[in-house]
């Protein structure tokens, strides 16, 4: 019996063939690729491309189950692509490439068009909303799917007809204030941002400033004097302490560092009295009282132990040895000339050891609940828990619903996507008994998100030669005849909204396309009616061949949709926390009641992740 | 742990810690059948570290096993199934014990000898995956040992899973509901005693600002109550007037008072009266806690319930204090020792209650280490989300029956479970799979199964069937992917002895992309 008797049973023999072939495209190769991948090639796609800019790290292979230890470093995207291959029996082609999907170089928008079909196993959101876009851009259906630990959900995407990944919007990370995290802090994970993006970035990361350093932004939070040259003052003599990793003997950095980050720096914020107007002053640390024991500690190799306790939460004088063993290391690193610059990374364990160390001893300065470190890596390195069971599950959900997709001939609908509104489902799966697995159909496009409705997009064909001679204004006068603008009634932004032209600002109308600075393949064009008569167009630029023909996509621009201002909060994803005279709904911990009171749609709160 | 290991598995430990991971690493389980779907859950238990699994399977590898089986390959072809199986799933964890053997079901259960008898006795679950002669023999023995057997089924599109568990009990539920239990209409003496002593009128600004909310909650409450007869509010007018008038009153500013504001926004913390949840009251007059049952085998988790009876008839009714705090406005020095307080309460509880449990296992003859005082700590903070549920040994009850029998609208997953029942059933009498042309026979099979009288099956019933029959392969890998996941997954919640499992069959329809999820009762 042939291997595929029982698949073309089941698929049925039509949409087995268009399965067969088709070219599908795999967005990342990591806890639900690895699942997603078997799962594609055992339905046996035609061909198969897997994009991953990752490399293997132990940590993986609780759950990336075409990984082994002996892979550990070697790229995720070619390491799969060989797992997979003896057990490839009907015979798909895979094709892995090892970078960055958003690198337009290497993934013109050319080389997405090829694909029937793009599955997304991704693990952050800025990849996921490129890829969104692309598809968008192409009007291919795109799958999504992501997992938190028991937590997981699909979404599968048909530009234009249901949702896109940005219709809803998604928990973005927290940032806060620069002020907090120099000068105020109040919460651990104040203290850990401060040793992993100010203290250890300045002291070992490139030595481009961080934006916890940035002039302007603590301008525009504090107009005390003091405070501003304090925080200039500290972060100069920061570079001074950078110096000394190289020129001083171990035991001189440490001290210096001691002294300066965790008493000197405290002294001087003492001295701000505003600041401790109505917060509890910061205790500076009293070096002198630990020293000895510290040398006692560091003389007897058996102490390294401490070093991996991970579950304890370390005492003063434990986080003080912890620091200078992992800043001894990271000194010895820089200094044997290997590496110019270190980057904190949650998996090296000296970074790791050095941000949980000075966090702790900053958090006991300003009275903070100290952490332990497995606690403390999961915040500083944005750890999301993960299992195997989860990721099979939802790249099962994944694979089946994305062979929906080939039930219908892809030549005959072409771009309308209709027919999938009434049966595609996203699904979400959890670990609470009544929401084992809960489905709803496809909404369409929120009409006020800004990737999928406010806007037509196409891409902008232009000839090699036309980028030489043509300018500016010749561009202009172009998009004015093409998409019917009001004479001088339009403005164009490059790349991430800069400016290029609009009616107050013509200096570069003379200038030849070539010489517009970021004029290139992969660029996007944002054009917008200065009238706001007309819908926003977006143009992604791709420079073809000498001497062929420059088109513009063939539409006609809608009339733009108008908003009511107050309208815009409703997009704003609130939790549901309304009636709190009859509801009782608590903090977190306690907001599952939601359960029981209130009705939720499925899927409007999502976290995405891996 | 060793550091690699800890590395290794550090995603999971962050969701059940190592009390988790070392209840799953010492966990045996047993799949019998070595089909795809059954190896998609070994695969997902071996990863996170289950200490050991068996696969019994007597038949060889064909071709035709490899199409949805991603653990077979070409080499393995005319190879024992179960050690092919075995060897290439160990791979992926060497620190995992992978057990073959290579017999039939039924020449385990007929068989007297010691090692086959004693067998099961090996396994903390057994798993079943598609079709097993003599499954109710096997049902029965297990049910009797009260060892969890997992039954799926993968047919095409459609798949069946069903736990057969004769108690489930959990004390890690990882509910989030779970409400603190902050006794504001009860404080304890030294919690009394901290409110007593707080003057607000004695603060200067700064300080006023400062005072936590569960504070100012006890204060608000004590004056009302005073000015009530004593009575929490308890009306919405009531409510109204203790927030705009207990509450709002003691503030200063209420406007610029951030922990007043707190204080109002979380007012129905004060309002919840601390009682002893309904669930636990029924686990109190179990039988299974009666002096009469109380022997050398009680399960501990039982003991525990007794023990925690006598806390509470001893201790006014209250259950130990968890002793957790939610997140509160307030400076560090007054949040750290209102925290303090009820931390002291909660290990001043806790030894207590370890104490009684120490007390209980002497007088029945048992030891102290059979509990740890972490346990007891764990036991103490989920004391109010105890999950207990138990299973039957049925595949399926008269409810279900009525459900099949009375077709309503929206009833292809009971069609469906029936058909895969019966899909078995027709294995059993013709000893191969019934195909599209088996129909006639398969309705035969079907009407006898579940006893249907009437000449005609139900229109979306005969369709369910149609399906079925058309696609009846076994090796969909696609489906054999996804139940395997859902179905590891109830194996983990079992072996790590957290969250709740599946309470007890779980349908699925790959077609319409539905599912449900049933109670059959004993």
């Amino acid at each position: 019996m042939a291997k595929d008797t029982y698949l073309k049973k089941v698929l049925g023999s039509e949409r087995y063939n268009r399965i067969r072939s088709s070219k599908v495209l795999m967005v990342g190769a990591g806890g639900i690729g690895c699942e997603l991948l078997k799962d594609l090639v055992l339905t046996g796609y035609g061909q198969i491309h897997i994009v991953d800019l990752d490399t293997i790290t132990l940590s993986n292979l609780n759950r990336q189950f075409l990984f082994r230890k002996t892979d550990i470093d070697k790229s995720k995207s070619l390491t799969v692509a060989n797992a997979v291959q003896s057990f490839n029996y009907l015979n798909s082609n895979l094709i892995p490439h090892h970078g960055n999907i958003m690198d337009g170089n290497q993934f013109p928008i050319q080389w997405w068009s090829q694909f029937d079909f793009i599955f997304n196993a991704l693990d952050n959101l800025e990849a996921r909303r490129h890829v969104n876009k692309m598809c968008l851009f192409l009007k291919r259906p795109l799958m999504e799917s992501g997992t938190t630990g028991f937590e997981g959900q699909i979404q599968p995407i048909f530009p234009y007809h249901s949702e896109c990944f940005d219709c809803q919007a998604k928990e973005t990370p927290k940032t806060f204030p620069v002020c907090t995290i120099r000068s105020t802090p109040s919460s651990p994970v104040h203290c850990i941002t401060w040793a992993k993006e100010f203290l250890f970035y300045q002291l070992f990361d490139e030595a481009d400033s961080t934006e916890l350093n940035s002039a302007d932004k603590i301008a525009g939070e504090t107009d005390d004097k003091d405070q501003q040259e304090n925080l200039a003052k500290e972060a100069n003599e920061l570079i001074e302490l950078r110096n000394s990793i190289i020129s001083k003997d171990k035991d001189v950095f440490f001290t210096e560092l001691v002294f300066k980050i965790f008493k000197t720096d405290i002294e001087r914020l003492l001295l701000i009295d505003t600041l401790w107007k109505s917060r509890q002053k910061p205790n500076p640390l009293q070096f002198s009282e630990y020293e000895s024991e510290l040398d006692n500690l560091i003389a007897d190799d058996k102490n390294t132990s401490i070093l991996t306790d991970d579950t304890k939460v370390w005492t003063i004088l434990e986080d003080l040895y912890v620091l200078r063993k992992s800043g001894e290391s990271l000194q010895k690193r820089i200094n044997s000339g290997d590496e110019s610059s270190i980057s904190f990374d949650k998996d090296d364990e000296d970074t790791l050891n050095f941000v949980v160390a000075s966090a702790n001893l900053r958090s006991s300065i300003f009275h903070i609940e100290t952490k332990s470190k497995f606690d403390i890596k999961q915040i500083a390195g944005n750890i999301i828990p993960a299992i195997a069971t989860t990721n099979a599950i939802i790249s099962g959900f994944s694979c089946l619903s994305g062979s929906d997709y080939f039930k219908v001939d892809a030549k005959k609908i072409g771009t309308d996507f209709s027919s999938f509104m009434n049966h595609s489902r996203t699904v979400y799966i959890s670990i609470r008994p009544n929401k084992y697995i809960t489905s709803a159909l496809l909404s369409e496009p929120n009409e006020k998100c800004a990737s999928s409705s406010l806007l037509s997009r196409g891409v902008l064909r232009i000839s090699k030669s036309d980028v030489k001679a043509q300018t500016l204004g010749w561009l202009v006068n172009t998009l004015i005849d093409t998409y019917d603008y009001e004479e001088e009634g339009l403005s164009i932004s490059l790349g991430q909204s800069r400016l290029i032209y609009d009616v107050d600002f013509d200096d570069n109308l003379g200038t030849k396309l070539i010489d517009i600075n970021g004029f290139k393949d992969g660029e996007l064009l944002f054009i917008q009616d200065d009238n706001d008569e007309l819908e926003n167009l977006e143009l992604y630029i791709t420079i073809t061949g000498e001497g062929t023909l420059t088109t513009l996509p063939e539409f006609k621009l809608r009339p733009k949709k108008e908003f009511a201002e107050e309208d815009e909060e409703d997009y704003s994803m609130e939790e549901v926390d309304g009636n709190r005279d009859t509801i009782i709904i608590d903090d977190e911990e306690e907001k599952a009641i939601d359960d029981i009171v209130i009705e939720e749609p499925a899927l409007k709160k999502r976290k995405v992740v891996e | 742990m060793l550091i690699d290991k800890e590395t290794k598995y550090d995603r999971q430990l962050r969701l059940w810690a190592s009390t988790g991971q070392s209840k799953l690493e010492n966990s045996h389980i047993c799949l019998i059948n070595a089909t795809a779907t059954g190896c998609e859950i070994i695969k997902n238990l071996v990863l996170p570290g289950i200490g050991a699994f068996t696969i019994i399977d007597d038949k060889k590898v064909t071709i035709s096993d490899l199409s949805g089986n991603f653990f077979l390959t070409d080499s393995d072809i005319g190879k024992d199934l179960a050690t092919a199986a075995k060897e290439n799933l160990n791979e992926m964890n060497y620190e995992v014990k992978g057990y073959d053997i290579i017999k039939s079901i039924d020449s385990i259960l007929n068989s007297e000898e010691d090692d086959d008898v004693s067998l099961w006795d090996t396994f903390n679950v057994v798993i079943v995956s598609d079709y097993c002669c003599q499954l109710d023999k096997l049902k029965q023995l297990l049910w009797n040992k009260k060892i969890p057997l997992l039954i799926v089924n993968t047919i095409g599109f459609y798949g069946s899973l069903n736990l057969i568990s004769h108690e489930t009990t959990v004390i890690e539920t990882h509910q989030s509901n779970k409400l603190y239990d902050l006794r504001i209409d009860k404080p304890w003496h030294e919690l009394a005693q901290l409110v007593e002593n707080t003057d607000l009128d004695s603060f200067n600004d700064i300080d006023h600002a400062h005072v936590p909310s569960i504070v100012i909650h006890i204060k608000a409450l004590n004056a009302w109550k005073r000015d009530h007869d004593n009575k929490p509010p308890k009306t919405r007018d009531e409510r109204l007037d203790f927030k705009k008038h207990y509450i709002t009153t003691l503030s200063r500013n209420i406007n610029l008072e951030g922990n007043f504001i707190e204080a109002l926004d979380s007012f129905h913390r004060a309002l919840r009266p601390t009682e002893i949840p309904y669930s636990l009251q029924e686990l109190f007059n179990n039988n299974q806690i009666f002096d009469e049952n109380l022997n050398l085998s009680t399960p501990i988790f039982w003991i525990y319930i007794k023990a925690l009876k006598n806390f509470v008839d001893q201790n006014d009714g209250l259950l130990p204090l968890p002793g957790s705090l939610p997140d509160m406005e307030s400076d560090t020095e007054s949040f750290i020792s209102l925290k303090s307080i009820y931390r002291e309460k909660a290990i001043q509880d806790q030894t207590l209650f370890y104490e009684e449990v120490i007390k209980m296992l002497r007088s029945l003859g048992r030891y102290d280490d059979e509990i740890s005082k972490d346990s007891i700590t764990t036991f103490c903070k989920n004391a109010q989300s105890l999950h207990v549920s138990y299973g039957s040994d049925k595949l399926y009850d008269s409810s279900l029956l009525q459900e099949l029998l009375s077709p309503s609208p929206d009833q292809t997953l009971v069609n469906v479970y029936f058909s895969i029942l019966a899909f078995n059933t027709f294995i059993t009498e013709f000893g191969k799979s019934p195909s599209a042309t088996n129909i006639e026979d398969f309705t035969k099979i079907f009407k006898n199964s579940f006893g249907i009288k009437e000449d005609a099956l139900s229109s979306s019933l005969k369709e369910t069937i149609q399906e079925l029959l058309a696609h009846s392969s076994r090796s969909y890998h696609n489906l054999s992917s996804l139940m395997g996941g859902i179905a590891s997954q109830e194996v983990l919640k079992l072996t790590t002895a957290q969250y709740i499992p599946l309470d007890n069959v779980f349908v699925f329809d790959g077609i319409h992309s539905s599912s449900n999820k049933w109670k059959i009762n004993s």
